[in-house]
């Protein structure tokens, strides 16, 4: 099996393990999503899986490819969409894909005609010569997103990738993601936007304290609970949230 | 990040000489060419549009052309000094060692945002990027700016050298190279000895501090060795260089001045080639090096862990001297005075761009003390006592590139954050701002001077007296210095490439000129004790003065729509 394939992966930062040799995979064709509670660990298995962190222990695998032992092959195949929208701000979005285009060594002329059609496809054109940090949220979002499937990666990362995004953006986007794995594509779509997670998700993988605590198809989770905002509840929720929350409210002391 | 490479695979046919080099040496072609055109790009835009070191976009010049307008004013009072004073060796000696010192503290001051940037591993790390052709990259745009800030130090030497008594036209080309091979070395080896302390890369803003303040110590020294040779007069400065002491003639720079001055007196010669060839094979043997370990730095990034920052505890309201201070200054005060406190405890950065300034005030205290001219001015009635008058007022000079210092910080974009609190009065906000940049800055190097001239005369009050109209014409000046250069809210600014002056550049000659006055003012008032009390009276007025329309100056500049409120001493 390709698309993600990740091994009792752990990592530490100080003496605060943040993933406790945690196991999952996404086949090709498979939308799932990747929940958990803040401080969960989702960024750092995302950003491990992206080349931008090395593991401590264990593996991960991107369309077969080792992310340490063979980390070109593996970011060659990888598409990331980070929840940051890290870009140059001092580039233009044509100059950024452009440069995403040369990083990715693509055939310049059907790099240039992937970067007109992204372009189009999330109604940049316009802006397209603008720079970065002129842009508003939704525009940056829209640029990361374009750079990160501008090579037709076999496998995409999506860190939140609604942040910013207009209705009509978010809506094209769902259908983008749909469409992608129709073509067999693994993705894997890390939000905390459930009701979102709930339609467009295949599977749902539920991390909390740096340790799975579900693994399951979306169906087989809504079976068992009203909504998968319950199941996330259910399974993450601090017990003593209701009375802090009315403390806060109130103005009174817990 | 990816440390395989492309030096395995074979290139495309028909591919260029230059791409076979590349790939020889591990760098994938075309991304490296990519990331260094987007980085060029990103220098010059980083000029045009005022993203910099404290230059707003409504200022006409650029900061990078402050930098190298600087780097080259230097380079021409130095050749305009020594011009027709010394000879041709000393001459080329004195360029080289300028260009040395000057690259390699412009490499250590911009290292994160020059040749490694931690932020790049978010945009570049996902991507099918080797660390080598980061890393060549990297060092190639770095050489951009070495080129730049070379030319700037090798133009005034190269073509005033030509005519020296004993040059000739052979000057100008071996000069050239000479400096090329200085320059480039100076920045191959400011790389490295960051890289060998930094090792894993989040080390990198201890190093830095680190290497500037040894930059600061080589100042110090040169500073005092030029003072010695200065005052021995036009005759004792051609003697002291044509026969300069074993600790320099040793030296690589004085090995490539000679070379240099032999081939400009005597035309080219075997020796002279080999001398001027192996400097630079050796800088480029160094660059070469600066590309493995910045490789391995790179690399680095991705496997480094995040580290937890030890978050140093700040006092405030609930501990004691929190409360203390929001009781004595007011809580709005305390809030600034304790914002810009923490910024200086947790923020190298700051602390690398704001204390180097006061180097001067320490050059010269020094230089006073070990030159015999530190004499205490309420007891020594000659020249021998105005230097450390003047290196107190030095402090207060500096204060216009304190306060530009403090426009820079590491998160511009959360500036929003007080500019949307409802600050109605602004003033004494920056009053507190105003008074943690003094505790962190002036007030301890008025202590330590002042300890130290307490020292040298051995009177304690003597000193206090000196230092009295130091502290409050930093006062006045500091007050003036946020309002004027300041101009807003510290830390709107994000750094970037180049440390560039000019917003503060006529505020400090306004500053500089001023506490040449005061000093002068205050050696011929010290014999008189009622004179000397007149004088400090009126500094005090004048600082109280000065805090008065401050301000008012802040209510105008950060909370125009509020109404005045009423202010009793106007002191902010």
């Amino acid at each position: 099996m390709a698309g993600i394939e990740v091994h009792q992966l752990r990592k530490t930062y100080g003496d605060h393990e943040v993933l406790r040799g945690i196991s999952f995979s996404v086949p090709p064709g498979q939308v799932c999503g990747y929940l958990g509670p803040n401080g969960a660990g989702k960024s750092t298995t995302i950003k491990i899986l992206a080349g931008i962190l090395q593991p401590d222990a264990g593996q991960a695998r991107i369309s077969g490819h080792d992310v340490k032992a063979d980390s070109l092959a593996a970011k060659r195949a990888l598409g990331y969409v980070p929840e940051s929208g890290a870009l140059y701000g001092l580039l233009s979005i044509r100059e950024h894909l452009k440069l995403v285009a040369d990083l990715y060594e693509l055939e310049p002329k059907s790099a240039a005609q992937k970067v007109g059609q992204a372009l189009e496809l999330f109604s940049l054109e316009e802006v397209a010569d603008q720079r970065v940090d002129t842009l508003s949220k939704g525009q940056r979002q829209k640029t990361a997103i374009a750079a990160g499937l501008l090579h037709d990666p076999e496998v995409v990362l999506f860190d939140e990738p609604l942040n910013g995004l207009d209705a009509n953006a978010a809506r094209q986007l769902k259908e983008l993601i749909a469409g992608l794995a129709e073509r067999g594509k693994a993705i894997l779509y890390c939000s905390h936007v459930l009701d979102v997670v709930e339609r467009i998700c295949d599977r749902a993988v539920i991390l909390a304290g740096g340790e799975l605590v579900a693994d399951a198809p979306t169906s087989e989770l809504l079976a068992k609970a009203e909504s998968l905002e319950a199941v996330f509840q259910s399974l993450t929720r601090a017990e003593d949230d209701e009375v802090l929350r009315a403390a806060f409210l109130d103005g009174d002391a817990p | 990040m990816s440390e395989g490479g492309p030096g395995s695979e074979a290139g495309p046919e028909g591919a260029s000489r230059w791409d076979r080099l590349l790939r020889r040496l591990d760098v994938q072609p075309r991304p490296y060419r990519a990331l260094l055109s987007a980085l060029i790009q990103m220098d010059l835009r980083s000029v045009h549009y005022g993203r910099s070191t404290g230059v707003k976009p409504d200022e006409p010049l650029p900061p990078l052309f402050w930098v190298t307008g600087q780097l080259l004013l230097v380079s021409f009072l130095s050749c305009g000094f020594l011009f027709g004073r010394v000879d041709a060796r000393a001459f080329a000696l004195c360029g080289l060692a300028v260009a040395a010192l000057s690259t390699f503290s412009a490499i250590v001051v911009g290292f994160d945002e020059v040749a490694l940037d931690p932020k790049d591993a978010p945009i570049l790390g996902p991507r099918p990027l080797t660390a080598r052709t980061y890393a060549a990259a990297r060092i190639t745009n770095l050489g951009c700016y070495v080129a730049l800030i070379g030319a700037a130090l090798t133009l005034c030497p190269a073509l005033s050298g030509a005519f020296l008594r004993d040059a000739g036209p052979a000057w100008l080309p071996t000069y050239v190279v000479a400096s090329v091979a200085v320059c480039v070395a100076s920045a191959a080896l400011a790389l490295l000895t960051i890289l060998f302390f930094a090792r894993r890369g989040h080390r990198l803003s201890g190093a830095k501090a680190a290497l500037a303040w040894m930059q600061i110590a080589i100042f110090l020294a040169v500073v005092y060795g030029g003072q010695l040779v200065v005052r021995g007069g036009k005759t004792e400065l051609a003697e002291w260089a044509a026969s300069p002491p074993s600790a320099i003639t040793q030296t690589p720079l004085d090995v490539l001045a000679r070379a240099v001055a032999w081939s400009a007196w005597q035309g080219p010669s075997l020796e002279t080639l080999g001398v001027l060839g192996g400097a630079l094979a050796l800088a480029l043997g160094l660059t070469y090096l600066a590309l493995l370990w910045l490789t391995k730095a790179y690399a680095e990034l991705a496997s480094g862990p995040l580290q937890r920052a030890k978050i140093a505890k700040s006092p405030r309201a609930g501990t004691v001297t929190g409360a203390l201070s929001s009781a004595l200054l007011g809580r709005r005060r305390a809030l600034g005075l304790w914002w810009i406190t923490t910024h200086f405890r947790r923020d190298p950065g700051l602390r690398l761009r704001t204390w180097p300034m006061l180097s001067l005030a320490f050059a010269a205290a020094l230089m006073g003390v070990l030159s015999e001219r530190g004499a205490d001015p309420f007891v020594v009635r000659d020249a021998h006592s105005v230097v450390p008058l003047l290196a107190l007022g030095l402090i207060a000079a500096a204060l216009p590139q304190l306060a530009l210092a403090l426009r820079i910080g590491e998160d511009p974009s959360a500036s929003w954050i007080l500019r949307s609190a409802p600050l109605s009065e602004p003033g004494k906000f920056m009053g507190g701002v105003r008074l943690g940049l003094m505790i962190w800055t002036v007030y301890p190097a008025l202590i330590l001077i002042g300890v130290g001239f307490a020292w040298s005369w051995g009177s304690v009050s003597h000193a206090l007296l000196a230092i009295a109209p130091a502290w409050l014409l930093s006062e006045a000046t500091a007050q003036w210095s946020l309002v004027r250069v300041l101009r807003g809210l510290p830390f709107e600014i994000a750094a970037a490439r180049g440390g560039a002056l000019q917003p503060a550049a006529i505020p400090s000659a306004l500053a500089t000129g001023v506490a040449g006055g005061v000093a002068a003012l205050q050696f011929y008032a010290a014999p008189n004790l009622a004179v000397y009390g007149a004088l400090v009276a009126v500094l005090a007025l004048g600082a109280l003065a000065v805090g008065a329309s401050s301000a008012k100056a802040w209510r105008r500049l950060l909370a125009p729509e509020a109404p005045a409120a009423p202010s009793p001493g106007g002191a902010a």
